[in-house]
């Protein structure tokens, strides 16, 4: 499955300004997502995290069984913050690295737009059923 | 990031924060619509700024592993704890009473 190029990623997501950090899902397929950041920043290294947990969040719940859109994050694991602030544009990709159980543990990381490492880690998306 | 609490208290290697309620409202903005809590990420940077109180001057460079049990409602009172043990961190994060978050930071 694919999703088409240049789709904006509110069109897929229930979070609203100014919690939606991502903009144009650039490339979505059953092994990736990559998508521009909303805006210039600034990017605490949290606000890249939780960027990344979105595109995590979106890649699994386009996916054929996967957790749906009411997702939720249910570990962070390994995430290095290569950058405790950024100003300017940004690109997430998550990819899958293994389904336990319900859970699906996706690869992500941030990069800047001349291509430099921002954080990177691992990030566990579990149906949304928690109290 | 302005200042997340409202009260803290170090004491040794451990310390204690209570965490504004205007902060974690601002933090939930959003996230979402008529269904509002704490992203998680933003957990996570309540339990590091409370961390590198305790572990000042380093920072935190890497999230070894944090797991959420709850969601965390802006409305709730939120209590982080953190212990200083060499290079990582052991913290905690409870929402109302409840454990909510858990997390080892590694310090630079």
């Amino acid at each position: 499955m694919s999703t088409p190029a240049n789709l904006r990623a509110e069109q897929l997501m229930r979070h609203r300004p100014p919690a939606l950090l991502l903009g144009t899902v650039v490339e979505s397929t059953t092994s990736g997502l990559a998508c521009e950041g909303i805006d210039d920043g600034p990017w605490r290294w949290a606000r890249l995290l939780e960027g990344a947990a979105q595109a995590a969040g979106l890649f699994s719940g386009l996916q054929p069984g996967g957790p749906g859109a009411a997702s939720v994050i249910a570990e962070y694991r390994d995430v290095a913050i290569h950058a405790g602030r950024h100003d300017g544009r940004v690109r997430f990709h998550a990819a899958l690295d293994r389904r336990i159980l319900g859970f699906w543990r996706c690869r992500v990381d941030a990069h800047s737009a001349d291509g430099r490492l921002l954080l990177s880690g691992l990030v566990a998306v579990a149906p949304g059923a928690q109290p | 990031m302005s200042d997340p609490f409202a009260r803290v208290a170090i004491e040794g290697d451990t310390g204690r924060g209570v965490v504004r309620r205007e902060h974690a409202v601002a933090l939930a903005a959003g996230h979402f619509p008529g269904d509002p809590f704490l992203p998680g990420a933003y957990l996570v940077e309540l339990m590091a700024a409370l961390a590198e109180r305790v572990a000042a001057p380093a920072r935190v460079s890497a999230i070894v592993r944090c797991a959420f049990a709850r969601r965390v409602r802006p409305d709730t009172e939120i209590v982080v704890t953190a212990r200083a043990a060499g290079v990582l961190v052991e913290a905690r994060l409870e929402a109302g009473g409840e454990p909510a978050a858990r997390a080892t930071l590694r310090l630079a």
